[in-house]
């Protein structure tokens, strides 16, 4: 019995080691390597994407940029770019550090960032996105949901 | 080695003879998980430290590119109302880029320079705009003093475009930037003492401040959308209108996502595949109120660039006309990663109506058009009457400034901010190697507009 407590103990400790330093390596990435040359508006789009739609499809992707910009246009939300993705709680991806990861010039979060910004909005004005599956505040569910895309609900 | 591991037997020994292994152990285990936690919370704090200061520092960037717009702007204002407009926004502009930089990480001593610079520049536009509203005239130091300070606002944003390049592509992060950010910004402070505004042509082309989307494309979300005209249509009829855009030899498959009722415009959405694999959905959707195309697009890589920009232009024109967007002229474009994406807007008598604007997207490999977009048209256009301008063009000519030399003129349909729409005589021009685009009120000769034109390799923007 004795033995066996000392073991789970044991284990635990280990777990939490190695978990951290699992951690830590995840936070080590690898650096993009291409040439910088474009706008910082776009990067940074290009950046919320990737930390917050990663995995969605080319259109989820822009819908996400669209989003961002539709926000800098609506009165309730500040009025730049870095305004409204940096604004406290608005996004998981800033909230966890995601959007810090680095991108390629060429990836297709950079396509779908530009697209957004040249005035593609799959979303029809949508002002807000949520997941479903992972949705903590009942709140958002009170907003009128116009479209799924993938795993997000957008709505106004 | 054998040693130490039998004093640890001994001691283990003897703490199980006082019942105290447990409680040793238990002991370690509880500092190890505080130690987890701290560890976590410490993260949690750094990545909310790191936002802040992303923050501000891109909106500094946004900041110091506005102020180099409007002092642009500002250097060829001839009309006062006008001119205290835009060194109204260069004074607030310039405010609110000095206070963001103030929240950056980096010692104020490094800084005083940059920050000294957008004080200079809040201060002095602040007095001169005064002077305007006075209508008393800039003298010629006033315009000197303004160049000499657009050209260096021009270098602190070249500076900043490089160290925002730098970060997103995870070269620095904010603990190295403060090392960095000393000598980038230490480098910018030699280069303000220097004379640096011998290349500017170069320092334009450079700074990337470019506006996607062409100056007249801001959806303006009118309250009637008049160029979303016809009756209803069903879902098949929507369909049809989706096939024929695709073309039918393309359609392998069409899925139907359902009317869409809640966003700006009820449009029937589709998803299309155009081969068998699952690679390139190109989705689409169509008004339920007149089945107008509303929006296209897809992504796919384009290796190699094979046909012009005049080329993809004649494709562009002959879908549009094909499509129901007859009269369409070509106004501004972009060309990244072999995607060309091409502003047009419709012209009725040879007026150019900016407000009514369609978008494309063409792949520079074989021509096939990857997106489309008409809000701007579905939202204003109409054949406008009464378009006959109130004053001549002679008289439009005298307000501009004596140092423009102008290389095309002609009349424009531009939207305002209040939603209406004003007819102006459009002059494109010159001043030293930058061009510039004046739009004159056709009705009472004011000064409605000016933007700076970038010709770049990768297209023609304005800001």
């Amino acid at each position: 019995m004795r033995k066996a407590v000392k073991i789970l103990l044991i284990l635990g400790i280990v777990s939490c080691i190695l978990y951290e330093i699992y951690q830590i390596l995840l936070n080590k990435n690898s650096y993009a390597t291409s040439n910088a040359t474009t706008q910082s508006d776009l990067q940074l789009i290009a950046r919320a994407i990737n930390g917050e739609a990663r995995g969605e499809s080319y259109e989820g992707q822009v819908a996400v940029g669209a989003v961002i910009l539709n926000r800098v246009k609506d009165p309730n939300f500040p009025n730049t770019i870095s305004g409204v993705i940096y604004q406290p709680g608005a996004f998981t991806a800033v909230s966890d550090g995601q959007i810090n990861e680095p991108i390629a010039e060429n990836s297709t979060v950079m396509k779908a960032a530009r697209d957004a910004l040249n005035g593609w909005d799959p979303t029809g004005g949508c002002v807000y996105y949520f997941n479903p599956n992972t949705a903590t505040s009942d709140w958002i569910w009170s907003k009128t949901i116009v479209k799924t895309i993938g795993k997000h609900h957008f709505c106004k | 080695m054998g040693k130490i591991k039998e004093k640890i037997y001994d001691w283990k020994e003897r703490l199980k003879d006082r019942h105290m292994l447990t409680l040793v152990v238990s002991f370690i285990a509880i500092i190890v998980i505080m130690g987890v936690f701290i560890y976590k919370k410490q993260n949690e704090y750094r990545q909310v430290m790191e936002n802040q200061y992303n923050m501000a520092f891109f909106e500094l960037v946004d900041y110091v590119q506005n102020v180099e717009n409007f002092l642009a702007k500002s250097l060829i204002s001839t009309t006062p109302e006008h001119g205290a407009e835009t060194l109204t926004n260069v004074w607030r502009e310039a405010n609110l880029a000095s206070s963001y930089l103030a929240q950056l990480p980096i010692s104020t001593n490094e800084l005083a320079n940059t920050s000294k610079f957008l004080n200079q520049v809040s201060e002095y536009s602040y007095s001169l705009s005064r002077k305007n509203i006075y209508n008393e005239p800039l003298t010629q130091e006033d315009l000197d003093n303004l160049k000499q300070l657009h050209d260096y606002s021009v270098e602190l944003e070249n500076t900043l475009n490089q160290l925002s390049s730098d970060m997103a592509e995870g070269r620095i992060s904010w603990g190295e930037l403060t090392k960095k950010g000393r000598i980038a910004f230490a480098t910018q402070v030699s280069n303000i003492s220097q004379d640096s505004f011998k290349n500017i042509e170069e320092n334009f082309q450079e700074y990337a401040g470019l506006i996607y989307d062409g100056a007249f494309s801001e959806h303006i979300t009118t309250e009637e959308k008049v160029g979303l005209t016809g009756e209803y249509v069903s879902e098949e009829q929507a369909k049809q209108v989706a096939i024929d855009l695709i073309g039918e030899e393309k359609t392998k498959q069409i899925d139907s996502n359902g009317l869409i009722e809640n966003g700006e415009i009820a449009v029937y959405d589709f998803y299309c595949k155009s081969d068998n694999d699952n690679q390139n959905v190109v989705h689409i959707s169509i008004s339920q109120k007149g089945g107008h195309v509303v929006l296209m697009n897809t992504d796919r890589n384009v290796e190699v660039e094979t046909i012009s920009y005049e080329d993809a232009n004649k494709k562009g024109i002959e879908f549009l006309e094909k499509h129901g967007f007859p009269n369409m002229k070509e106004t501004y474009y972009l060309k990244q990663d072999g995607i060309i994406t091409i502003n047009y807007a419709y012209k009725q008598n040879n007026i150019i109506m900016y407000p009514d604007l369609v978008k494309l997207k063409i792949a520079l490999d074989n021509g096939e058009i990857l997106g489309m977009e008409t809000t701007g048209y579905l939202n204003s256009h109409h054949e406008r009457d009464k378009i006959t301008p109130a004053i001549n063009i002679e008289d439009a000519k005298k307000t501009l400034n004596n140092d423009l030399e102008i290389l095309s003129e002609g009349l424009a349909v531009i939207p305002t901010e209040w939603r209406t729409e004003i007819l102006c005589y459009e002059f494109k021009g010159k001043v030293g190697d930058t061009e510039f685009l004046v739009y004159i009120n056709a009705e009472n000769g004011r000064e409605e507009n000016i933007l700076v034109i970038i010709d770049t390799p990768n297209g023609i923007l304005t800001m």
